[in-house]
């Protein structure tokens, strides 16, 4: 099967959803499209999109194919385990150093500024899109990304600054005296 | 009901009984096999044998540490010298040292708690409610699957998972369950955590820490003479026969001896050092080892990992409950009677008293009565420095049941405490007289006599 071969890709769930061109090298960072293409021949997939089945809109499909594409060159993940097994545990330094400079690696993902843009313009709810997206597909260097990202917003932040960028309204917020009665509740279950 | 095991002295040497049962630890009786020995409640046992573990108990020993304890005071039962780790409270006020002056803490009705197993409490099922399925309106995180929470939580501290959960309810369950039965580790956290530790593991440790000081002691090795000692140690056994034995001989406050080890002091004697083992809030002698200008050293009683001078405040039966010389000529008669003997050859609590206190010692029995044994002295200053007190002196209470108990001294003034009771004496019970003798004060009153009658039991049966 070539490796320049483009796939279709389109969210099922959504009748009205786009169909994503995506070259198969770039789908490939995808442990469920990887298993896909390995189960269907090249002539089905040629007529058939591959089905999407989760509910997210197609702006959030979008950027997890513009995400793939941008880092197609990336060692995948399922490749990755695959050579650590066979070296039988060891992680090969020679050989990855040699990836690191033609082809990048996790790390460089994550401290890219590409991917500061690629985040920059993205609100909560197609944060949470991506990520469930990515988790859906397996795609993890994309899905550890989110989870990093998320991180990044929640720590050392206040709780009200959360809410406010995560656009959560605050639920949980107690009074005082709400306060001393879960610590006294907490007290007669536990320390009795 | 609980189990109880005994540790005594068989036909076959030292064993642990049969279990008995017991109903009610303070009210009810001991349903054990009918030998005399150290009871031991099953729990306790069991936390002894994973303290000494992979060693087995040594019963031996155990027993020998048991029957040594000192037995205070009129009372039955041997003490241990501590406060059992907060299960009962010292009384230093009321009481000597060498008395029972140990109380229980009041009386816990049912406190169920004591006889269960902390460890066979299961975390109860999860009663949290889960997130929420559909997500919220207002926060597209609810429905985020637990795995990718946990993968979020990976990159927080923990301060700031807490926050999270204040922020949404997809971060809820991080603390709740984390296999498919959803009990809740956090009541078992809260259950063993050392601040809020419950009472049944707080018990259970307690005992634990009170055993490691058993295991302590079970741990000093005995020091066995040599079959043939060598000559600069060996004990002519003609002037054995022939010279008297003076010292702190005869029993402590413990329960005599039980192993006797006799060699000659050489007279190149260059070094003494003693072993000690430290139990209950005492530090105690259990074995000693001598060495000679020209080298040789032998060892007496235990050997303990520490070995160090102390200053001893007490001797017991730990190990070393006696300690003889034998002298080459009968103690002068006489001797003992000096006048200045008594304060350095008694045994004095709490301190010696000063030189410039006069002891009028021919008013106290033989000298020797009070060096043999463990016959502590103890004294009251009740006229203040310099007499300064005697002028406000205004009565005297006696309290006594069967011989004096205590002596109060009242004043027309604030005293200190020191100078106003001689004897200690917790309350005085119905079957105790008091007896009131008042002063007038100075020019009311001369005293020319004081009769007082007092048992003083015969050396064998006396008791501190």
């Amino acid at each position: 099967m070539a490796a320049n071969q483009t796939l279709r890709l389109q969210n099922m769930l959504n009748p009205e959803s786009r169909v994503f061109e995506v070259d198969r090298v770039a789908a490939e960072h995808s442990t469920v499209i990887r298993t896909i293409l390995e189960h269907f021949d090249e002539s089905y997939l040629a007529e058939n999109a591959i089905p999407i089945l989760i509910d997210v809109s197609d702006d959030a499909l979008a950027k997890v194919c513009e995400w793939v594409t941008h880092w197609k060159d990336l060692p995948k993940a399922a490749d990755v385990v695959a050579d650590y097994s066979k070296q039988g545990g060891t992680h090969g330094t020679a050989n990855k150093a040699e990836e690191t400079e033609e082809e990048g690696t996790e790390n460089d993902v994550i401290d890219s500024p590409w991917n500061v843009v690629f985040f920059s313009g993205v609100d909560a709810k197609m944060l949470y899109e991506i990520l469930i997206t990515a988790n859906y597909l397996d795609i993890k260097p994309l899905c550890n990304l989110c989870c990093e990202f998320i991180a990044t917003i929640i720590r050392d932040k206040p709780i009200e600054e959360v809410c406010n960028i995560l656009c959560i309204d605050m639920e949980f917020t107690i009074t005082p005296e709400q306060g001393a009665a879960i610590r006294d509740k907490i007290i007669r279950d536990y320390y009795r | 009901m609980a189990d109880i095991g005994t540790v005594c002295t068989g036909p076959e040497g030292v064993l642990l009984t049969g279990v008995g049962l017991y109903d009610d630890p303070r009210l009810g009786e001991f349903k054990a096999p009918s030998r005399r020995g150290i009871v031991f409640h099953d729990a306790c046992w069991r936390l002894l044998e994973e303290a000494v573990r992979p060693a087995p108990v040594a019963l031996q020993r155990l027993l020998g540490v048991c029957n040594s304890l000192p037995i205070p005071r009129r009372c039955s039962a041997p003490s241990l010298g501590h406060e059992f780790g907060g299960a009962a409270i010292a009384d230093n006020v009321s009481h000597f040292p060498w008395e029972d002056r140990y109380d229980e803490p009041e009386f816990l009705e049912g406190d169920s708690v004591f006889g269960k197993n902390p460890y066979q409490e299961q975390p109860p099922t999860l009663q949290q409610t889960a997130p929420s399925s559909q997500p919220l309106n207002k926060d597209c995180f609810a429905s985020l699957p637990q795995e990718l929470c946990a993968a979020i939580a990976m990159y927080l501290p923990t301060a700031d998972v807490l926050r999270a959960r204040l922020v949404s309810r997809a971060f809820w369950p991080l603390f709740e369950a984390r296999n498919s039965s959803p009990s809740d580790w956090r009541w078992l956290y809260r259950r063993t955590n050392n601040t809020f530790i419950g009472p049944g593991l707080r018990n259970r440790r307690r005992i634990w820490d009170l055993l490691q000081g058993v295991v302590d002691t079970l741990a000093p090795v005995w020091n066995e003479l040599p079959p043939a000692l060598p000559a600069v140690w060996s004990l002519d056994p003609v002037l054995r026969a022939t010279y008297s034995r003076v010292g702190a001989t005869g029993r402590l406050w413990g329960q005599g001896e039980f192993r006797t080890q006799s060699i000659a002091v050489p007279a190149t004697l260059a070094r003494m050092s003693v072993y000690t083992l430290g139990f209950g809030d005492v530090e105690y002698i259990v074995g000693m080892s001598l060495t000679t200008t020209t080298g040789d050293t032998i060892r007496l009683g235990y050997r303990s990992p520490s070995a160090h001078s102390v200053e001893l405040t007490q001797v017991w039966g730990a190990a070393m409950v006696s300690i003889a010389v034998y002298t080459r000529s009968p103690p002068p008669a006489g001797s003992f009677q000096q006048g200045s003997r008594l304060r350095d050859l008694g045994v004095w609590y709490p301190t010696v008293p000063p030189r410039n206190l006069c002891l009028h010692e021919e008013s106290f029995l033989p000298l020797k009565f009070h060096i043999i044994g463990y016959r502590p002295l103890f004294w009251c200053h009740f006229g203040g420095p310099g007499g300064k007190y005697l002028l406000h002196l205004t009565g005297i209470s006696v309290t006594s049941c069967l011989g004096i108990l205590r002596i109060r001294f009242r004043f027309d003034m604030e005293v200190p405490a020191e100078h106003r009771s001689f004897g200690r004496l917790k309350e005085e019970e119905e079957y105790e007289d008091v007896v009131h003798f008042s002063l007038d004060g100075p020019g009311g009153e001369r005293i020319e006599t004081i009769k007082m009658r007092h048992h003083y039991p015969r050396p064998k049966e006396a008791s501190p």
